[in-house]
């Protein structure tokens, strides 16, 4: 008997105006100690199924199956107390967000405990003992500190972790992993999607889980089922799936994963299009500490240098921390600088006033990731696209009208679109307009930070192909900020890699993934999921020491510099930089 | 903390010489002094004196100072009505009746009003939760006078079951609370209510019940614990409001307490006990809002610990 | 290498028009049956004040009556005939003109100092959001009715007075919800978009903020109207409001009073159509801002 036997599932959800069919009829069963993969783009309806398998979905769903049980037990008729029973001990969950899935005003230990102490009879004092061993067991180290940590104190990979070993306290028979890792870096990723594999087996759990990305589905099951607007499109073993699919809509999530593009044809012109210079950008912060408050500065971005040749795609890549969005706004001019020169065409834009730079702004635009709040929800699209010129009162209001009619068309949105207002469009459609609301004064750079992070897979690939051809129709230079490194590899033409502040490396796109020499770049790369599950692999993972240890170390004479204490940059080889320790 | 608090009291400090001083400028503004009312005419001469005996024929300035420094050392002054006492001494024997009955319509109503929001919060949509949102409405939306009018005529007048006056033996005192407590009951049912709605709608009460637990512990040690912020830090300005006495009650149920003196206080230009009575409660307010972001700061772990490692 | 893309089916017409969140809001409102309710009633009172010389026998102030001075509802005089002679009901009526006027044009003249004060805090924050705060505080200290009478004695009351004193207590109210509004919209990408494209903080206050926060300035603009009202009916109660012979509710509840333990009608009909219209407006108040609430809770 399968652990978990679904049949013909339908979810739907009562809404003024109709119901929304989330689940249209989908089977599967999962038996114990199996990885079963659930992958989709957002709307197929992934999530809505597992929440229904535990009954968790809120009152305006209505759910329907020809069977519905997990562990023996037929969830639709079970009552409440049985239910308490079967969530935790049969299956346990794992959601996207570590940090809203705890309660914020209880200690980590606390809430690990009482799910302990509602499944067992056990003394809090043992209970407690065993969390603390839960946490050591996902590789928390302080783990006796972490027990009375608060929620908001820990980072989202410890969050994560915490969550994990809660999921786990009563020791369930499967593993529900809901987005795990879509919230984390991708070293974190990889660490994670290596702690569930490695608990999987040590606790001999079955695992579902349910991803929108591919590779997360490489790494970590054996058997897929392929999800579209409620319906299963296609399932098989893991392999089968990424060899030889069958489904067309199986066809264009893989080959969005492979997507390439034509190089940049470049310029003549030596003068890059934008250069950063010494650019750096330092916060105030104020901690509070007991009774008192310290201040110090964080240092959000230390001296880069980064240069964009005219018509080229230079990519910052990075995690969280690493100080890539700031340097982004920092050269827009939406943050101050607190040191350091932005040059647009050879000119210094750093310390003009707003008055004076406002004629700059036709130079240099930029387009955001959260296309849900990148277009003013009270303004249609035509108003939206034609503000740019409004602003600098380009040309009449009917001229203006015309001009973004026409680049509504450029972006691929139809002319009829003109009057919808934003909340009527898809994600990809509203970045579009963003993307038409950005070129419309023609720039010369376009500044794209992270764009496409927000969308889902076969959109972001159509996103990418419209800026490609964008660019090279106009000539555009763009800086291309993102953690996504296989966009990066598909679309640019140099890669700045960003940790901590500083730029540790930068070169060619193809000598940054044939041929990286900073440790944190090769740790980069090692973590980014396997396109195939024939590549998936056991990772070990670098601390911030160990990185800062594998530094490459230059002599005074390779490097042609002078000897410092604190890591340069070096050239190695034409257009290829590394950050390293020189000695004499 | 400390520097929190220390902060804190200097804004409320700014704020209350502001307050005092706007207060003083006003109620000089109004023309006619203490001896305009009809019913004491006095010579010129007389009246002249009795100003300078009252320090009221010196510059608005120094009169101002000299009143601070006296509050400073709670001296408030003489009123005017009866000179007899200090207005220290009116003031504490005014405030009597209206601390103790609306003391207790807050006193009363809270817990009233926290048990029907619950109630409404866990039934959503059932007659539990209509009843409860309609006395809420009612409550809130109703004037003060309008309720103690329909009490005394629906239960002295009507139906003789009690008597309309408040003060002072206890049974008296019925009505009046009744009424001090409906703006309690209905702030937290309300309050209470959405409060409760909205920590269950978080998506850590979806992993509380992915959990297996109760829905009894999920509500009374979640759900409770995290919606009682806004109630908490509502109750001390809500207490000082109407444990100062509301002038309406008080007319209606004929109660000496602090809301009539007001009003004859504002009637008859009785500097001293006007200034004192607005100071006192102006001040009070000050104190509430304080100790409640104090206790705000206590309860929610992301100040009382500091911020994330 | 070439686009080994599939091409999308993007270039389709647009699909048919989807709902508003409007409709939806629409839709919210029109299930709150109490709320529903209030707006009827408030229409139906707002009706009465504009028409009210059509619906009633006699003018308001005309002392017809002495003769029948105190006496109770009868077929003639639908609500009686209070002690200095005059019908009424007409002067209920009218009374409603005064309250309906001054609840809605305070809450206007405080919706027109909320809006740029709580669009400038919000969007500028630091000290220029401190100050207003500041001054915000001030006006949450002091207790408002005290500080109305104070000030209504300094004016000796009148209509002007009590609209501007209303207006003054009413406004702190919506400053908060535009502040709020503004300073949950300040950091969304389309108001960073604009700067980036070389708007003034004026233009974008103007074009994105203020627009996006319709629905805070609205649920301010009803909520404020009984908060008036009530104000206006506490004053002209304590003698400090609009000035006999003006029929206004408040007034009328002040001399009921004396009246109350025989007389009953003098004191129950205003303050039945007080707190008849008060209810109906904070009810209608409570289901715009509960169907314009994008958060849904309890939903």
């Amino acid at each position: 008997m399968a652990l978990v036997e679904i049949a013909d599932l339908k979810v739907s959800f009562r809404q003024y105006g109709g119901t929304i069919n989330a689940v249209r009829g989908i089977s599967f069963s999962v038996n114990e100690g199996e990885s079963l993969g659930i992958v989709g783009e957002s709307g197929s309806g992934k999530s809505v199924s597992c929440s229904a398998l535990l009954r968790l979905l809120p009152a305006t769903a209505e759910v329907s199956a020809a069977k519905l049980e997990l562990d023996g037990i037929d969830v639709s008729k079970a009552r409440q107390d049985d239910l308490a029973r079967l969530r935790g001990r049969s299956a346990a969950m794992i959601f996207q967000d570590p940090m809203t899935a705890f309660d914020p005003v209880f200690t980590i230990g606390h809430q690990i405990a009482e799910t302990i102490q509602s499944h067992r009879n056990v003394s809090r004092r043992d209970a407690l003992k065993e969390a603390e061993d839960l946490l050591l067991r996902v590789e928390i180290k302080n783990a006796g500190d972490v027990l009375n940590y608060y929620p908001h104190q820990l980072s989202g990979g410890m969050l994560q972790r915490a969550m994990i070993a809660m999921a786990l306290s009563c020791r369930p028979k499967v593993l529900i992993a809901d987005e795990p890792t879509t919230a984390l870096d991708v070293t974190i990723q990889a660490q994670i999607l290596q702690l569930i594999k490695k608990v999987q087996a040590e606790f001999g759990m079955a695992l579902i889980m349910i991803t929108h990305d591919l590779g997360v589905i490489a790494e970590t099951v054996d058997r897929v089922l392929v999800m579209y607007r409620g319906e299963v499109m296609e399932e098989g073993p893991v392999q089968q799936i990424f060899d030889a699919p069958q489904h067309a809509y199986t066809k264009q999530l893989l080959a969005s994963l492979h997507a390439r593009f034509e190089p940049s044809r470049g310029s003549d012109d030596d003068i890059p299009a934008l250069e950063l210079r010494d650019l750096a950008k330092a916060y105030r912060i104020r901690r509070r500490r007991g009774l008192f408050t310290e201040f110090s500065d964080f240092h959000a971005v230390r001296e880069v240098n980064i240069a964009l040749p005219k018509n080229r795609i230079v990519a910052i890549v990075g995690e969280s921390g690493s100080g890539k969005t700031t340097t982004g706004m920092m050269a827009m001019r939406l943050t101050d600088v607190s040191r350091g020169q932005i040059l647009v065409d050879g000119q210094d834009i750093s310390t003009l006033s707003p008055e004076a730079l406002k004629s700059w702004r036709k130079k240099m635009q930029i387009v955001f990731q959260d296309s849900y709040s990148a277009l003013d929800p009270m303004m249609t699209l035509t108003q939206t696209i034609a503000e740019p010129l409004h602003i600098h009162g380009i040309g009449t209001a009917k001229a203006q009208q015309e001009t973004a009619l026409d680049w509504l068309e450029r972006v691929g949105l139809d002319r009829s679109y003109a009057n919808r207002y934003p909340h009527e469009l898809s994600g990809g459609q509203r970045q579009r307009v963003a993307i038409a609301r950005a070129l419309v004064l023609e720039p010369d750079v376009l500044v794209a930070d992270e764009p496409t992070s927000a969308l889902d897979v076969t959109v972001k690939a159509q996103i990418i192909g419209l800026l490609k051809k964008l660019q090279a129709e106009m000539g555009l230079s763009i800086l291309f900020i993102s953690h996504d490194l296989s966009t990066v590899k598909s679309l640019t033409d140099s890669v700045v890699v960003m940790y901590r502040g500083r730029v540790v490396e930068e070169a060619p796109t193809e000598r940054i993934f044939s041929d990286p020499q900073h440790p944190y770049t090769r740790a980069l790369l090692d973590a980014v999921p396997a396109t195939n599950p024939k590549l998936k692999r056991e990772r070990s993972f670098l601390t911030a020491e160990q990185i800062a240890a594998q530094t490459p170390r230059f002599t005074t004479l390779q490097a042609g510099i002078a000897p410092h204490s604190e890591p340069k940059l070096v050239a190695i080889a034409p257009g290829h930089r590394v950050e390293a320790y020189v000695t004499n | 903390m400390l520097g929190y608090i220390l902060r804190r009291l200097v804004s409320v400090a700014f704020t209350f010489i502001a307050v005092s001083l706007i207060i003083f400028l006003m109620m000089h503004a109004v023309p006619g002094g203490p001896f305009d009312a009809n019913d004491m005419p006095v010579s010129e001469a007389v009246r002249a004196k009795l100003m300078a005996q009252l320090g009221l024929d010196q510059p608005l300035h120094v009169q101002y100072l000299k009143y601070m420094w006296g509050v400073l050392h709670f001296d408030f002054g003489v009123p005017y009505q009866s000179p007899g006492e200090s207005v220290l001494q009116l003031l504490s024997r005014a405030w009597v009746p209206s601390l103790v009955l609306g003391g207790l319509g807050v006193l009363i109503g809270a817990p009233l009003g926290i048990l029907l929001g619950m109630a409404a919060a866990l039934n959503r949509n059932s007659w539990i939760d209509y009843v409860a949102s309609a006395v809420a409405t009612l409550g809130l939306t109703i004037p003060v006078f309008v309720t103690s009018m329909l009490l005394i005529l629906v239960f002295a007048v009507w139906l003789k079951w009690l008597p309309a006056s408040g003060w002072p033996q206890p049974e008296r005192w019925i009505l009046p609370i009744i009424a001090y407590a409906a703006i309690p009951v209905a702030t937290y049912a309300r309050y209470t209510r959405s409060a409760m709605l909205d920590t269950m709608s978080r998506p850590f009460v979806t992993v509380l019940r992915a959990k297996g637990l109760s829905e009894r512990r999920i509500v009374f040690q979640h759900v409770l614990r995290n919606s009682a912020i806004p109630l908490v830090t509502v109750f001390l300005p809500m207490f000082i409001g109407t444990a100062t006495g509301s002038i309406f009650v008080e007319a209606m149920f004929r109660v000496p307490g602090l809301g009539a003196y007001f009003v004859s206080s504002i009637e008859t230009r009785d500097y001293p006990l006007e200034m004192a009575l607005m100071l006192m409660i102006t001040f009070m307010y000050c104190i509430a809002y304080l100790l409640s972001d104090i206790v705000y700061a206590l309860i929610n772990p992301r100040i009382r610990v500091g911020d994330a490692e | 290498m070439t686009d080994t893309l599939v091409t999308p089916p993007a270039l389709e017409a647009a699909p048919p028009r989807q709902r508003s969140p409007l409709w939806f809001a629409w839709q919210r409102f029109l299930s709150n049956k109490a709320a529903v309710a209030g707006g009827i009633v408030m229409s139906i009172l707002i009706l009465m004040a504009i028409f009210a010389p059509l619906i009633t026998p006699v003018p308001p102030e005309a002392q017809l009556f002495l003769t029948q001075s105190l006496a109770f509802p009868s077929a003639e005089h639908w609500f009686g005939v209070d002690n200095l002679g005059r019908d009424f009901y007409t002067r209920i009526v009218y009374g409603a003109r005064v309250s309906l006027s001054i609840g809605f044009i305070a809450a206007g003249f405080s919706v027109l100092i909320g809006i740029p004060l709580g669009a400038l805090a919000g969007y500028f924050g630091g000290r220029t959001d401190w100050v207003i705060m500041r001054i915000i505080e001030l006006f949450s200290v002091v207790p408002p009715l005290l500080a109305a009478m104070l000030l209504g004695t300094l004016t000796r009351g009148g209509y002007a007075s009590i609209v501007a004193i209303a207006a003054l207590f009413g406004w702190v109210q919506v400053c908060l919800l535009v502040r709020a509004q503004v300073k949950a919209f300040r950091e969304k990408e389309f108001v960073r978009a604009a700067q980036a494209l070389g708007a003034s903080p004026w233009y974008i206050i103007r074009r994105h903020l203020v627009p996006n926060s319709i629905s805070p300035i609205i649920v301010g603009f009803v909520l404020a109207i009984p908060l008036a009202m009530m104000l206006e009916a506490s004053l002209s109660f304590l003698g400090i409001g609009v000035p006999p012979p003006t029929a206004t509710w408040g007034q009328m509840i002040n001399e009921g009073i004396n009246f109350m333990f025989y007389y009953w009608h003098l004191a129950l009909f205003p303050t039945a159509a007080l707190a008849i219209t008060v209810l109906a407006t904070s009810l209608f108040g409570d289901g715009l801002r509960d169907a314009l609430d994008p958060t849904l809770k309890g939903r």
